[in-house]
């Protein structure tokens, strides 16, 4: 293509911008993981004995259970007992106001973009920012209380609403789940935590923002969050690290429950560090999130946009329990270097009435791996459940790969399913088309690009749809030329 | 006495002084049956097909030709045809007819063709014995196989008159394993009608591979009807290898059986073509299981796959395609469509459409659908004086049929319809359909 040498090489040494390290003192327990090391951070935290319980049981099915190996992923084996389980910026006492959070965690959510002081807050989000493996700072905490919502972070529910805790945690991934989930049962740190109650529409978008700072530390944070009947919340949850050679593993869970007439807006923008071209260094992300339909016409809404992580193993899925409920799944996974994604949803529907929508859009550039990975299974009673499934593949350059692996269950016959994938790569008249009215190579790709993925772009908030879009030109910088 | 070590005593062996190279393909498969077993539903490839009605009867090879085939054989498919029968896993002269075959054509079964000296089978067997099997119930035909077609065609022949397989079970609780191996020379067409037929009183066991190359141009026209027994289980499979813009065509009906499973397994290389369509109906207790897999490996090389399957009463039908792009094999084109009628509350249907793509500048496609009849169209029969019962096997015999229509050769089109009409449940259409 026309685009000189020296334009794609600018590209290529663009950096991952968030890629720096904070320099700050923490509380970080030594590498390995056994009891005492749960026993630790269940102290550390201050928590009920119910949670050390829990904890303790988590990791005993942890240790009877296999790693998956199905997915289409190929990484070096995870040595579990290398990583480092909890880190913490040091402070000497909780921060009481933002006044005493640590200046140069303030000055890295800056630089992040996450304007932490309401002075500057971004058109009313209110933000939970979790660095490492704490919660730093809640924003906006007044003015939610005032309208009732509870949004905290984890450890801190714990300690004021330990009944909904009890209540909800494990309801929908319980430890047994999966591996990742059991060891993040076992170990997580930390946090946000979501209760919206009867009746309140929540007056503000909710945001978290993850951060690993530390070395060879791992993140396992915990996502719970429950609308009860007729309510409506929009959560947003954005993700970055440091650049550094070795890789490190993110194994979060995210829990939604929708009561009766509950609405859950889930946004995802995910930016973990993906490793360099050569493949070194990234954040293995194994997440299990899962929502659950409870009440009859819940609606839980998963939009996710992963361009970061060297390994993505990531399956947002809904659980249609109650007559009328709907479940959505809009992806965009963008692939490039040597990133491999994996990723997909479920949708059960077991109400009557239920309906589900999959659009997934996987872009593959460079030697990437991208996969779609999804199953939509209708059982018996779901009658006229719905579905309708769209997975498209976009393929940029000769030595990526897309793969598509649905698995499609229906014993009710009174379902409808549709399932429709395409592959395709953008053809060299698209292109032509546009660098003759003038745009570059680069332009027209990422135009293009754009609208491949528009159709899950509309489904963000407007702010992370304009950081999307922005993200998706990084991540494809240097894959045309 | 588990099923592995019941069919240990019947494998093959001794083969070894006469033909070394039959032994070499033998020996690893028995090795890998007797060493894993039958496949369990864990495994990936299994999962929606379970083996356990399978493994439960002991089935019993006939040792020798029982007699020529005791029910009348589809007539009207025979005529103007070439014809080999196979009964209870042995070929029977008396009943096939290869007369007037022309000399570019080799065409024996594998029973006959191992006695015959001088013959050389070595190179029918030899391209496929390289790749390694895909799973144990590929080793077992391996490991077992009695009999099987050798079919060789000589450079740019091209043979008109069809060539009829039957596949007959008479035995109870037997066992038929076979073993088709074609070969296809450049320029070769052919064309081979498959009828699989077995009682509906006892239960038996088909297994039956076919492995076929196919040079340069190379064209075969192939249709498989399965209508075996009510009880009985069957597992068929194709391995394809097609050259350089060779050219394959195969329609399925895979219509009998309790449990039956067919698998399709191709191998594109450049400006190959391949379609396939198929059709499946599951019925009373039925597991109709059809499992596609072609590997693109060659550029311009394209793939069609169309696919109906019907699920009634307490049927499963169960669908798996896979489409493989290699590396390099630009410009492919590949699509694949699954539609099902899903008619009843126990009823099942499972799919799994995969692409697999490692090539930038192709064009990939499936699409997978479940639904019912048409409530509306229902309606507009019944509104022209035709009963609802009547109405909805108008609709469902109109989604089969198709498909059938498709059929080139009349005499396996009418086949094929006929069997359909007599498998769909409660059917006593007239004859007007």
């Amino acid at each position: 293509m026309s685009a000189s040498q020296e334009q794609i090489d600018n590209l290529i040494q663009k950096e991952y911008k968030p890629g720096f390290v904070t320099d700050l003192e923490a509380d970080t327990l030594p590498p390995g993981l056994n009891e005492d090391v749960i026993r630790a951070i269940s102290a550390r935290k201050n928590e009920p004995p119910f949670m050390l319980a829990w904890r303790l049981k988590a990791y005993q099915q942890w240790l009877t259970m296999r790693e998956p190996d199905w997915a289409y992923l190929d990484y070096q084996a995870i040595d579990y007992n290398s990583i480092s389980y909890y880190s913490a910026p040091k402070v000497k006492e909780a921060p009481k106001s933002l006044n005493e959070v640590d200046p140069k965690l303030i000055e890295t959510y800056k630089k992040l973009g996450i304007p932490l002081h309401e002075q500057e807050r971004l058109a009313g989000v209110a933000v939970d920012a979790v660095f490492d493996s704490v919660s730093v700072a809640t924003t906006f905490k007044d003015k939610l209380k005032e309208a009732g919502v509870i949004f905290c972070s984890f450890s801190e529910a714990v300690h004021t609403h330990p009944e909904l805790i009890q209540q909800y945690l494990g309801s929908v991934v319980p430890p047994s789940d999966n591996f990742f989930a059991a060891l993040n049962a076992a170990v997580f740190s930390d946090g946000s935590f979501v209760f919206i109650p009867k009746g309140v529409r929540c007056p503000m978008e909710l945001s978290t923002y993850f951060r690993i700072n530390a070395a060879n530390t791992g993140q396992f944070e915990r996502t719970l969050i429950i609308a009860e009947e007729n309510t409506h919340v929009s959560y947003l949850e954005g993700c970055t690290a440091p650049m550094r050679d070795e890789n490190q593993l993110h194994a979060a869970v995210v829990e939604l429950i929708a009561l009766d007439h509950a609405e859950i807006k889930y946004s995802t923008v995910q930016n973990w560090y993906p490793g360099d071209e050569e493949g070194r260094g990234g954040i293995y992300n194994f997440v299990t999130k899962r929502g659950d339909c409870r009440g009859h016409h819940a609606k839980i809404s998963w939009t996710q946009v992963e361009t970061g992580s060297a390994i993505t193993w990531k399956y947002p899925s809904c659980i249609l329990r109650g007559d009328h409920s709907i479940g959505e799944f809009y992806s965009v996974a963008v692939s490039n270097h040597r990133q491999q994604a994996d990723t997909g949803t479920k949708m059960i529907h077991v109400g009557k009435n239920t309906k589900s929508t999959i659009i997934s859009k996987g872009i593959s550039a460079g030697r990437a791996e991208n996969t779609y990975r999804g199953q939509v299974k209708i059982l018996p009673g779901a009658i006229n459940a719905r579905n309708y499934t769209q997975c498209d593949s976009l393929l940029i350059g000769p030595k990526c790969g897309a793969h598509t692996f649905p698995y499609i269950e229906v014993k009710e016959p009174t379902a409808r399913l549709e399932h429709e994938a395409t592959t395709a790569k953008i053809s060299e008249d698209q292109l032509f088309f546009c660098q003759q009215r003038g745009l570059s190579a680069e332009d027209a790709v990422s135009m293009i690009v754009n609208g491949f993925c528009k159709q899950v772009f509309k489904e963000l908030p407007m702010e992370f749809a304009v950081e999307a879009q922005a993200l998706l030109g990084i991540s494809l910088e240097g894959s045309v030329g | 006495m588990d099923s592995v070590e019941h069919y240990q005593a019947f494998f093959k062996t001794g083969e070894g002084q006469l033909f070394p190279w039959l032994e070499a393909l033998r020996a690893p498969a028995r090795e890998r049956f007797v060493a894993q077993g039958f496949p369990n539903p864990l495994e990936e490839g299994w999962r929606y097909t379970p083996l356990r009605s399978l493994e439960r009867v002991r089935f019993t090879p006939a040792e020798a030709m029982s007699g020529v085939p005791s029910e009348p054989v589809d007539l009207e498919l025979l005529k103007e045809a070439y014809s080999v029968v196979f009964v209870d896993g042995h070929y029977v002269a008396a009943a096939s007819c290869l007369e007037g075959l022309p000399e570019e054509v080799q065409l024996k079964p594998l029973s006959l063709a191992l006695r015959t000296p001088g013959e050389d089978l070595q190179g029918l067997f030899e391209d496929t014995a390289a790749a390694a099997s895909c799973h144990r119930l590929e080793d077992f035909n391996t490991a077992l196989f009695s009999d099987g077609l050798c079919l060789d065609i000589q450079p740019n022949y091209r043979l008109e008159k069809p060539i009829v397989v039957l596949h007959l079970t008479q035995q109870a609780q037997g066992l038929n394993t076979l073993q088709h191996r074609l070969r296809l020379a450049k320029g070769a067409q052919a064309h081979l009608i498959e009828v699989f037929i077995g009682p509906n009183d006892h239960p038996s066991l088909t297994t039956s591979m076919t492995y076929a190359v196919m040079d340069e141009n190379a064209s075969l026209r192939h249709v498989r009807l399965q209508r075996e027994g009510k009880a009985s289980h069957h597992f068929s499979g194709l391995r394809l290898k097609l050259k350089r813009s060779a050219r394959y065509q195969g329609h399925l009906a895979s219509l009998g059986a309790l449990w039956s499973r067919t698998e399709i397994h191709a191998q594109l290389g450049s400006s190959a073509e391949c379609e396939l369509e198929g059709l499946l109906l599951a019925s009373g207790r039925q597991h109709q299981d059809v499992e596609t897999r072609l590997d693109h490996g060659g550029t311009h090389a394209s793939s069609r796959q169309n696919f109906r399957g019907i699920a009634n009463e307490r049927g499963r039908g169960v669908f798996t395609g896979r489409i493989v792009v290699d590396p390099g094999a630009e410009k492919t084109d590949a699509g694949m469509s699954i539609r099902n009628l899903l008619l009843s509350g126990d009823a099942e249907i499972d799919a799994k459409p995969q692409l697999e793509i490692h090539a930038d500048d192709v064009k990939c496609s499936h699409g997978v659908t479940v639904g019912q009849l048409d409530e509306e169209a229902v309606f507009t029969l019944q509104s022209r004086g035709i009963g609802e019962q009547e109405a909805r096997h108008m609709l469902t015999f109109a989604f089969a049929n198709e498909l059938i229509e498709r059929i080139d050769h009349e005499g396996a089109r009418a086949s094929v319809r006929d069997a359909f009409k007599a498998t769909l449940p409660g059917s006593d259409l007239g004859s007007e359909l």
